[in-house]
């Protein structure tokens, strides 16, 4: 059984990218053969971030328009056996390609794979619309912020006009810390607000810099942010796992102002 | 150093969700947050002559419900105020 996921969230800037990169890796280390298609034409990421760059011989759009074959395509991650990667066209824009297309691409996949994951654009015009448009199910990701909830309401609404199957939300960057002294909203805030299933919460963690610098997704490190995308990773694939408590070892000095500033 | 020797935990993470949840019900229903922050403040207004309730815990909420009389969804608005004690005219 193989299933189509976009990775979606109207705003920029909230982590789509790096999320599609660790929940691919994650599946394919959990041995499902999984291929991560950067629909961002125009601004390709993904590669980067994947590390597999200097890979890149024929895109997205070149597949699509007949220019080579699938398998010419695909990038091979050397790193974990069961993991590919579609990159974009950096030189193009988002009409080079339309729903229609993007349908029969990730049909094509499903007989190789199974999971295809879509990394899409910021913003709800076509770029959204070729992205959703092979999709099952969605994973809207956003941070505890207003202008990114709210955008993430907006999509919610538009996935739903769309008939998507199911859609879930990954709540990236919380900080505890911040939580725990009213400062930010918690992972229970977000729930209440957006009325959608949360599969999943990633903390701010410095180690998700150094993995996009060295181009080595997380998800196999030992890192908070990395077991919290494995987590993930094992709900999409249908096991139950507990949510992860993001409250790491704590000093007696801080646990100590902590209590103080909650009195 | 406010922050660590202050004593009263800090609610700006309140703030953003009340803020969010008035964005919302404007979203959804296509009218504008000015008229949605109208209602709001004018209800506050009224009600704080019979009672007594901290305004910034007036909450709003716009919800599809079933007409009574058709079985067509119509928009419903609520208001959930929290009520600290009610205001004794007769001493006044």
């Amino acid at each position: 059984m193989s299933e189509v996921i976009v990775i979606t969230s109207g705003k920029g800037g909230v982590g789509k990218t790096t999320t599609t990169a660790n929940i691919g890796t994650g599946l394919a280390l959990l041995g499902f053969r999984t291929v991560l298609i950067d629909t961002d034409i125009g601004l390709r990421n993904l590669d980067v971030v994947m590390g597999l760059e200097n890979r890149i011989i024929y895109n997205l759009v070149d597949v699509v328009e007949g220019n080579c074959r699938m398998k010419q395509a695909l990038i091979k991650d050397k790193r974990y056996p069961n993991l590919y990667l579609l990159p974009s066209a950096q030189t193009r824009d988002k009409t080079a390609v339309n729903p229609g297309q993007m349908r029969k691409l990730t049909e094509d996949l499903q007989e190789d794979f199974d999971y295809i994951l879509l990394d899409c654009p910021a913003g709800i015009e076509q770029g959204f619309q070729n992205a959703i448009a092979g999709a099952d199910r969605a994973l809207v990701v956003t941070t505890p912020e207003v202008s990114a909830i709210r955008d993430a309401d907006r999509i919610i609404g538009l996935l739903e006009a769309a008939d998507m199957q199911s859609v879930d939300l990954i709540v990236n960057r919380i900080r505890m810390d911040m939580v725990r002294r009213g400062d930010m909203m918690s992972i229970d805030d977000v729930a209440d607000i957006l009325a959608v299933n949360i599969i999943g919460a990633v903390p701010d963690d410095e180690d998700i810099v150094v993995s996009t610098n060295q181009g080595e997704p997380l998800v196999d490190t030992d890192s908070l942010a990395g077991q919290a995308f494995l987590n993930i990773c094992k709900r999409i694939s249908g096991e139950a796992v507990p949510l992860l408590d993001l409250n790491p070892q704590r000093g007696l000095l801080l646990r100590l102002s902590d209590f103080l500033k909650r009195a | 150093m406010r922050r660590i020797f202050c004593f009263h935990k800090s609610n700006s993470g309140k703030i953003a969700t009340n803020r969010l949840k008035l964005m919302l019900i404007s979203d959804q229903s296509g009218c504008s947050p000015g008229l949605i922050e109208g209602i709001r403040e004018e209800l506050a207004e009224v009600l704080s002559r019979y009672v007594e309730f901290d305004s910034g815990q007036v909450e709003l909420c716009l919800t599809r419900m079933e007409s009574v009389e058709s079985s067509e969804m119509i928009s419903a608005l609520s208001a959930i105020i929290p009520i600290r004690r009610f205001t004794n005219m007769r001493n006044e």
